[in-house]
């Protein structure tokens, strides 16, 4: 049976209202679960999305944690609901990249490429994105064995030897779909164990065509034309190892999206933005909320949390602010 | 239930009873190559068309009806060309299915609505390309950041006739793929020399192409 996986909003949708109560930044699972909070609080609402509604969640194959989906729901289909939903409660949702922001002000004002809004609260949920590693070959093999969607990308490397940098959750989540492709993957993790949840460990664990490399370094990916092999070192013993293999997977966490925000809102050291328990910035009227947030766990459960906390901490602004006038 | 889901379909009738015009789909079905995928797409596109009077399909067979195939220029099956009253240049090779069912609709849209929603300046600087230039985007149906790059493609298809917009489904002509060195998608070719992987935004998706041509 074939699978037809529909998004239903086409991109760059053009809006004719200018001035909204609350512009939401990032339609992820925070972004759209914010927008159904403050939508049926009646605040007028905006959501801008760069990329994809959903997120980097429309785009995980299977979510097998997040509560009421018993066999799991694939992140497409579970966001394309949340975006549903936030419609029924009368948000907007533009497909737009956002070039500027003004949130120093009273009205804060969000340029895209083609429109510009202002409203009178801004929630950041703009998320987080995959880092890379900046090893030697990284650059050089992007797209010439160097991948970071398994999804996207796993039919290429069918029957081959590969390397998945990184234990992590996503990692070993990635690696078991990556499975049904390539004949064997070598897992390179910089900590002396795995940080994955333990039932992706034991999953994982079962599988004979693996090998993992705890506690290494990745020092660079090597090859001519395409990626031939990579070179590890042993954080013990400081030996050092070419593998050949002839695909690398890199899944080593998240970099923050606040690049639009770094001079006028505190971040952390990582560039994480800092938000009290209300998720409230620096900036008055100005909430951040998901994984572009400073915290300890960075899921569609504690993505939604955050959405719907910073929609409330906006609607109480709000009505501060309605009083002082 | 068919390919389409009910609630999809449901309201895929009421999206495609917006449409100022009528959408038709030409599609080059074969029997002989690549007969399943050709089958799938076949079996998608009439329940698309069986939704809505504003979608015409029309099949041709890809070995036996030469002058056509000639005609749009047509590859190899499955193809698929979106178009109003005449070809605007937007072909998509393989079945639109998984994330890629998105780009047939989307594209489906585009030629429905009559416009497309871009900043001035995209429309502007890619109206001012005069010669012919054809761009290839490579996607997967397992990718969900291909649709994007493929709507840009159709977009700036749709805008200016001197380009033409194809999209490949690269698992399905590997043949190609591995002409193309793809490896990682989207990849995106311009007049089949001058190559860029991942999602650009449409401002600067405009300068590579320029840059392809030049």
């Amino acid at each position: 049976m074939l699978d037809l996986k529909f998004q239903s909003e086409g991109y760059n949708t053009k809006l004719e209202e200018r001035n909204y109560d609350v512009i939401i930044l990032g339609g992820g699972p925070t972004g759209l679960t914010a927008g159904i909070y403050t939508g049926r609080a009646l605040l007028k609402t905006l959501i801008i999305e760069e990329n994809m509604i959903g997120g980097e969640a429309s785009s995980t194959e299977l979510i097998e944690n997040y509560p009421g989906f018993p066999d799991g729901i694939s992140g497409m289909e579970l966001t394309e609901r949340m975006k549903k939903q936030v419609e029924k409660f009368g948000a907007k949702i533009v497909i737009n990249h956002t070039d500027k922001v003004v949130l120093t002000s009273k009205i804060k004002s969000v340029k895209t490429d083609s429109e510009e809004f202002q409203s009178k609260a801004i929630i950041i949920a703009t998320g987080s994105s995959p880092k890379s590693l900046n090893i030697p070959g990284e650059r050089t093999f992007k797209g010439r064995g160097v991948s970071y969607c398994a999804t996207c990308d796993a039919p290429f490397f069918k029957s081959k030897d590969i390397a998945v940098i990184g234990a992590g959750s996503s990692g070993i989540q990635e690696g078991l779909f990556l499975l049904e492709y390539v004949k064997s993957i070598k897992f390179i993790e910089f900590l002396p164990y795995m940080t994955a949840e333990k039932i992706l460990q034991e999953r994982i664990k079962k599988r004979e065509n693996v090998e993992f490399f705890l506690n290494h370094k990745l020092l660079s990916i090597n090859g001519d034309q395409t990626v031939e092999s990579i070179t590890t070192e042993n954080r013990g013993t400081g030996e050092k190892r070419d593998i050949p293999i002839s695909g690398v997977f890199v899944f080593v966490g998240l970099k923050p999206n606040t690049e639009l925000f770094k001079d006028s809102i505190e971040l952390d050291k990582e560039g994480f933005i800092v938000a009290d328990e209300h998720l409230r910035t620096s900036l008055e009227g100005v909430f951040a909320a998901g994984d572009v947030r400073k915290k300890i766990l960075r899921q569609v459960a504690t993505a939604v949390g955050d959405g719907a906390l910073a929609a409330f901490s906006a609607k109480t602004y709000l009505e501060r602010l309605k009083l002082k006038d | 239930m068919g390919l389409i889901n009910s609630e999809n379909a449901k309201y895929l009738k009421e999206h495609f009873r917006s449409f100022k015009n009528p959408v038709n789909i030409l599609y080059f079905n074969s029997k002989k190559t690549n007969p399943d995928f050709c089958n799938s797409t076949r079996l998608i596109l009439n329940e698309l068309s069986s939704i809505s009077p504003k979608i015409n399909l029309k099949i041709f067979d890809f070995e036996k009806e030469k002058n056509e195939v000639q005609k749009y220029n047509i590859m190899m099956p499955p193809a698929t060309v979106i178009q109003s009253d005449r070809d605007i240049g937007l072909r998509y090779y393989g079945i639109p299915s998984g994330y890629e069912f998105s780009t047939l609709i989307n594209s489906i849209t585009m030629v429905g609505r009559g416009r497309i929603d871009i900043s001035d300046e995209v429309r502007k600087r890619s109206s001012l390309l005069k010669e012919k230039v054809e761009i290839m985007v490579f996607v997967t149906p397992s990718c969900p950041h291909c649709p994007r790059a493929a709507a840009i493609v159709h977009k700036l298809a749709f805008i200016n006739e001197n380009i033409k917009g194809t999209v490949i489904e690269a698992n399905e002509f590997p043949e190609l793929s591995k002409e193309f060195k793809v490896m990682t998608v989207p990849k995106t070719i311009i007049n089949k020399n001058h190559s860029f992987e991942g999602i650009y935004r449409d401002e600067r998706f405009v300068e590579e192409l320029i840059k392809g041509i030049s």
